[in-house]
This record gives structure tokens, sequence and C-alpha cells, in this order.
């Protein structure tokens, strides 16, 4: 078996993944992944479906047509049953963005769809949809001296002493091909590709991976819904409100928060973030490549705050 | 063929640039009422293309689909989309993706949620001015677009997977055409751009009597006043359109015959000699210009 730190979790795993860190434990395991054969149903009720997607509040069940079935429950236990012939990458890919978040709501941690930089010891996030930027701003500002934390998912929890712990998910960051270009960097041999037909790759940084959790320092949200209107970059500071009901949709695969009624968990951490740092809003021109001006910004305004 | 009153879908189809975006926001106006139409926030639900509503009915990042994986998943995405939205008597969604099956042979549009379809069809050779001023490309590039078999909008190269819509297959326009005209799971009514502009009244009537909205003359008259091309123009003119790239306009001339004094004879052959056939079939020019 394979042992891995990631998530903010002991993870054990039949399966090798190249993209968890490594990590040789004693304790008992928080997830345990193993190959087998995934039920056709829940045993519980199910309380959302969707295409190819039963939920409910301990168990979780995804179709992946051709890659692999993946049954998580309990918060410590996933089974993936792959598909003749399927993709490796294909496999480990969709457990890392489906399966494991499944896990994390089940233990009431709340997977926030965020990049994070390092600043002065403390966390700057990023938070935004799927092809908001996160990845491009947070692999900019990574190349300008602001270390990389955790790439598009970073696993937020209030501790038993009522503090926000923020986790990072892995040491991978993810890039699409065109992004490459607009940072103006050579994809390298090094990056490598998620699936075998996807322009999509991956960058390692387990050299630099933090394990540990850090305090948060500000956020920022992405606003890809609306475009910037006076400048090519605007940015803002919201109001704790905003900032909440902003937050509110950011975690990672919200159907299934919904599905396993974890609306209560996700208002109580997410509030707790837009009241413990100071929450902006960025819009951009988005016939522009602003990935420049946009990270001067955000460095000049994290200096001065 | 009957329609099924008790489905809900009703497909608004159509090759780019024929008058789908006119009669949607015609709609929107008669669904609204009230006279504060505002083109940016139409009254229908959506776009068969859009990644938005995939993933609202999948627990996937779309981007990290192949697109086969996609055109497998969409006939279920769109019978779930119908059975959450129980409270809709009718469900209207734009699509531009021409009627094709997927690799298990189903078609990409499901049958089972789908009421009908409203097919709009336009002179091909009035297309391309207009599909070139949206697209930002040639009358040439388009006519190729055109004329190809395997022509996709919001196509992206070399395995990109990150727009807002997925690509879509159009197939050539004669092809296009004929992928709608032959369904034969749910009735498609086809409906001439040139006869919107011509009759409009009566035409806009019978595509709401065919999908069975009850309006009016008066409130069809209502909507079509509030969406004239005019009214639409402006609107977009002081807020612009969110269906297309700022630098340019969607509602550009919106007129019938206006290919004459656009395209030179050999890029109407070009398109006439490809589509002539099907052209015909709808009272479209479909001989070859010899002057």
């Amino acid at each position: 078996m394979h042992q891995y730190w990631g998530f903010g979790l002991y993870i054990t795993s039949e399966i090798e993944f190249p993209e968890l860190y490594p990590f040789p434990f004693s304790e008992v395991p928080d997830i345990t992944i193993q190959y087998g054969n995934t039920p056709k149903e829940l045993r519980g009720e199910p309380t959302l479906k969707r295409v190819d997607m039963l939920v409910a509040p301990t168990e979780y069940l995804l179709k992946v047509n051709g890659i692999a079935s993946y049954y998580a429950s309990n918060g410590n236990r996933i089974i993936v049953q792959p598909a003749a012939g399927a993709d490796i990458s294909s496999v480990r890919l969709f457990l890392l963005s489906n399966a494991i978040t499944a896990i994390l709501y089940q233990r009431n941690t709340i997977p926030l769809h965020a990049s994070a930089v390092v600043y002065n010891e403390k966390l700057i996030l990023f938070c935004g949809h799927s092809r908001a930027g996160k990845s491009t701003l947070a692999t900019k500002l990574n190349a300008l001296g602001y270390p990389i934390f955790s790439d598009d998912i970073c696993v937020l929890k209030i501790s038993n002493d009522d503090k926000l712990v923020i986790y990072p998910s892995y040491p991978m960051s993810k890039l699409w091909e065109d992004s490459f270009d607009l940072l103006s960097v050579q994809r390298s041999e090094l990056n490598v590709q998620l699936r075998p037909h996807l322009a999509k790759y991956g960058n390692y940084f387990h050299g630099s991976f933090d394990m540990l959790s850090r305090d948060i320092f500000c956020t920022f949200i992405l606003n890809d819904s609306h475009p910037a209107t006076k400048e090519d970059v605007e940015i803002r500071k919201i109001s704790s409100m905003e900032a909440s009901l902003a937050l509110f949709k950011m975690p990672y695969r919200q159907l299934q928060l919904d599905g396993m009624l974890k609306r209560a968990v996700n208002f109580s951490t997410l509030s707790k973030l837009s009241t413990t740092s100071s929450v902006y809003e960025i819009r951009r021109d988005q016939n522009l490549n602003t990935i420049n001006l946009l990270a001067e910004k955000v460095i000049e305004l994290i200096h001065f705050k | 063929m009957r329609i099924d009153v008790a489905k809900k879908i009703v497909w608004l189809a159509s090759y780019p640039k024929s008058g789908n975006t006119w009669f949607r926001m015609f709609l929107s106006a008669l669904l609204k009422n009230d006279g504060a139409f505002n083109i940016n926030t139409p009254e229908i639900q959506g776009i068969f293309s859009s990644r938005a509503l995939f993933e609202q009915f999948t627990d996937f990042d779309s981007g990290y689909l192949y697109r086969h994986e996609v055109l497998q998943l969409l006939p279920e995405v769109f019978t779930e989309f119908a059975n959450l939205n129980q409270s809709s008597e009718k469900l209207f969604l734009k699509v531009h993706d021409a009627y094709i099956l997927n690799e298990k042979g189903l078609p990409i549009i499901p049958a089972a949620p789908t009421r009908c379809a409203v097919y709009f069809i336009r002179n091909p050779l009035d297309i391309v001015a207009s599909f070139s001023n949206h697209m930002g490309k040639s009358f040439d590039q388009m006519i190729l677009t055109m004329n190809n078999p395997m022509a996709f909008l919001a196509s992206q190269k070399n395995n990109l997977n990150n727009e807002s819509q997925f690509p879509q297959l159009l197939l050539s326009w004669s092809e296009h055409v004929l992928s709608w005209k032959y369904v034969t799971q749910f009735p498609v009514l086809i409906i001439r751009y040139e006869d919107m502009l011509a009759d409009t009244l009566a035409t806009f009537s019978r595509i709401t009597d065919f999908i069975g909205l009850q309006a009016s003359q008066q409130e069809i008259n209502k909507a079509l006043a509030t969406t004239s091309f005019h009214q639409l123009k402006q609107q977009e003119s002081t807020a612009g359109f969110n269906e297309i790239n700022p630098s340019r306009s969607f509602f550009r001339q919106g007129q019938a015959g206006k290919w004459v004094d656009e395209l030179t004879k050999e890029q109407a052959n070009l398109i006439i000699s490809t589509h002539g056939t099907v052209m015909q079939q709808y009272g479209y020019p479909s001989s070859l210009i010899m002057e």
C-alpha cells in the first residue's frame, strides 16, 4: 500500500498517485483507497440523483463511462472499480477531482474552489469557478516569488477551538496549454498531461509542498460572470456580507455539498473565512491578456494592505 | 406527427445567423409581457452547448471530459434538466448543433423530454456576410465553413477544452438543414427567416400556435414591437449584447437578399454549387450565376 499526505489527511492507497505527497505514517489512515466492486446502488436512500451520480449524507457513487466507478463512504473509504482497459491517469484524475471531495464533505470539511499562494507566511486565496483563471494567476505569482500553496482546491475546516484551518490539496498545479502562452512560458517535459487527449498539464511541486495549515492573509474572488467595465483590471474590497454571499457559491462540486446536506457546514466555514480576512473581487476585460497587470495589482494591494 | 404536450423541451434550432436570436428575443418579450424586455436577460432557459448548464446536472468539471464522453452524457443531461424543472410547462432551449447521433447510436437531442422543435432556415447566401461579421472572419473563410461537412462552431485547437461552450458540430449548411428536417422522433416546424421578415405577424403566430403558446394577436404584436430589429440594435448599441464579442455587432442588418451587393459571383456560386439542391427546396436561388 502507498502512503500519502494530502487534503490535510493521511491517505493509504492501493493505487499509486504521483500527484500526491508521499508520506510514511504509522497512524490509522484517514482515508483508504482500494480497488474493488462498487455497489450498483447506495445503501441508504439517495438525497440527490444526477446523471451517473448518486449522493446520500455518508455515501457517494459516481460512474465515469469507460474510466471507472467510484464509491466514497463514511468519510474514510474510497472503492474504485476501473473499466476494462481504462487509462490510469484518467482513473486518478476523477478520483482526485470527485471521489476525494465527497470524502471531504463527509468529514465536514469544505473543499473550496481556490488556488493559494504564500505571502509573509500567510495565505492569499484566489477563489473562482472552473476556467476563471485561478491557476494561471497563482502560477504567475509563484514566478514572482510567492510560492504556490495549493492549486484549484483548498480544504477549509473549523477547528475544535473555533479557528479557521486551511490545508493544501496536493503538490500539483494544472494549466491549460493556452495558459502557458498567456504566461509567456514554455511548457517543459516535466509537465504531465492530465489525460492522454487533453491539453491540460500538471506541474509537480513536491519539493516545496507545505504540509501544514497556514493562517489567511486575504481572499480574492475572480468574478468571471461580470467583466470589468472601466479598466482592464478592477479590484475592489467587498463587504463581509457581500463576501459571504459570493463565497457560499465557491465550494468545489456543489452538487455533492447539497446531496450530503452540508449547507450549514458551508455557511459556518465560509462565514468564518469572510470575517477572518479581507475579501476582494477581481473583474477583468475578458478579451485581453491581463495576467501581468492583474499580478501587479494584486501585489501592490497586498503590500499596501 | 402530433406534439406530446406532456413533454417540456422546445428546441429552437438553427444554423448560426438564421433568425434564432430574433425569435428568442420575441419569445422572451412575449413571456415577460411587461414591456421591460432586456436582450441580456432573456426569459428562456439557455443553450444546448452551455458547459455551465451541463455542469448543473452532472458532477463533472466538463473541461476534463472528451467530446465523445460529453455527447454520451448530453441526452441524459437534458432529460434530467426536464425532470428537475417539473414546475415549468415548457422549457425553451437554443441549439446550433446538427441533429447527430453519439457513439451509443442515440440522438444527442433526447426525444424523451422533447415536445417539439422549431428550425429556422435562412438563405445561405445571406448568412455569409452575417456569419463573417459575427465570427470576425472573411467571407471566403465563412464559405469554407458553410461548405465543410465537418464544420464546428466554438471549436478549440490542439485538445484545448476550456471555452464556456462545448464545440458544436454544424456539418455543412445543407447537412445541418437535412439533419433537422428528417428528425422523426418529435415534430419539427421549419420556418424561413425570409418569411419572418416579409409576413411577420402570420409567421410568428404560426410558430406560437405550433409550440402551443396561448397568445393573442395583440400580445404577439406588442412582443414584436418590443423586439423589432431597430429595438434590438438600439439595446445592443447602448448596453452591449453578451452573446458576441463586444468589438462586433450582433444585430447587423437583418435583411433578406443583401447578398447580391455583398458577395462576388464566384463566392455566390461556391455556395450555390454546394447547397443548390437544398436551397431549391426552400425557394432560395439555386442556379449558378453566369453573368
